[in-house]
């Protein structure tokens, strides 16, 4: 149930940058990152996503969600790695000192808006 | 058209959470975000903070619950400032948002404080998602949740700096494997912190309140902190 919290943020900022913009009313699609870690369900976001932006200025407009793996790199061997899950080791030399560069992502990445004319 | 816009869907959360962090430091002030099932043992283990350190400590705490105030009123024997936050009349939330925690400060007397506890409500997913701006988060695990748990979910485990296992005084009664527990928390966090404690007898409780003592500003302990391990991580 945490989604509808974040889901309303997204709707909100889609919102605003799509009027700073000036493509309110055409967003089609708003392509979202989601990394792996993060705790939120992409079906569980496109519901509340259908949900929050019924009768709106958006109720045009597709929430596309895409998963970011969970990439690091080892801090003992150098080797680069992307963890498909646990245990959070180093595959090539079993280090568990990792730094993690990606998998808590939660951005919106870009907005495919309609070219259907000047508003 | 596709228009590039690369936004952090909680960027005014975190930059909440952030003021926050800076209030706390600003004013000398460790907070602790403690997490944990309902019933684990969350508000246990805050007695027996108290009982153990009183005088050693100057806490405050902030109780998160969907309802009730049961657990403020649980505290309120100690002495210690506490604000109750109900995320009932926001919607029921299900974690505390850092705007509330930045209310809740406000209302303590941070300036007579060197400790904030923050009990996050009862949950083990939805808190482990939001920074609020504390200096670390503690899970709280109780034996009788079971071994499988850090598996289960990886996240809290993975953004918590320490874990409690708690109810060790039930261990004669559960099946839970313990050596299994600790091998499937450095699983998920090498670096984590462990520490077992039972609130009932008090087996365990002077570690952690030494633990405690250790984060605080000024205390030598904090020199010991290992650094540059995975459990250094960021909050996003």
């Amino acid at each position: 149930m945490h989604e509808l919290p974040v889901v309303e943020s997204l709707v909100q900022q889609v919102r605003a940058e799509a009027k700073r913009l000036g493509v309110a009313g055409k967003v089609a699609v708003v392509h979202l990152k989601l990394g792996a870690l993060t705790t939120f369900v992409p079906a569980a976001m496109t519901f509340y996503f259908k949900a929050l932006t019924k009768g709106t200025d958006l109720e045009s407009a597709r929430l596309e969600v895409e998963e970011v793996p969970v990439v690091g790199a080892c801090r003992s061997c150098g080797a680069a790695l992307t963890l498909e899950g646990l245990p959070f080791v180093c595959a090539a030399c079993g280090s568990p000192d990792l730094e993690m560069k990606s998998g808590r992502e939660l951005v919106i990445e870009s907005l495919e808006v309609r070219d259907d004319g000047p508003e | 058209m596709e228009i590039k816009i690369v936004k952090k869907v909680l960027e005014a959360h975190e930059k909440l959470a952030e003021e926050n962090q800076r209030l706390l430091a600003a004013k000398g002030v460790y907070a602790f975000n403690l997490i944990g099932s309902p019933g684990s043992g969350k508000t246990a283990l805050l007695e027996r903070t108290f009982e153990a350190a009183a005088a050693d400590i100057k806490p405050g705490v902030v109780e998160g619950d969907i309802a009730t105030t049961a657990d403020a009123e649980r505290l309120q024997r100690f002495g210690v400032p506490i604000v109750q936050i109900n995320t009932g009349p926001f919607g029921g939330d299900c974690h505390l948002p850092p705007n509330l925690i930045r209310a809740a400060l406000a209302e303590l007397p941070l300036d007579d404080l060197n400790v904030v506890f923050v009990e996050n409500v009862g949950n083990l997913v939805c808190p482990a998602e939001f920074y609020v701006g504390e200096n670390e988060k503690v899970v709280v695990l109780s034996v009788a949740e079971g071994e499988d748990k850090p598996l289960k979910y990886p996240l809290a485990f993975r953004e918590a700096k320490a874990v409690v296992i708690s109810k060790t005084d039930l261990l004669p009664h559960v099946d839970v494997d313990v050596a299994a527990l600790k091998k499937n928390l450095a699983a998920v966090n090498p670096g984590l912190i462990v520490l077992e404690v039972s609130a009932k007898t008090g087996d365990g409780v002077g570690a952690w309140v030494d633990y405690v003592k250790g984060r605080l500003p000024g205390s030598q302990g904090r020199d010991r902190e290992r650094t540059g391990e995975a459990a250094t991580h960021n909050h996003r």
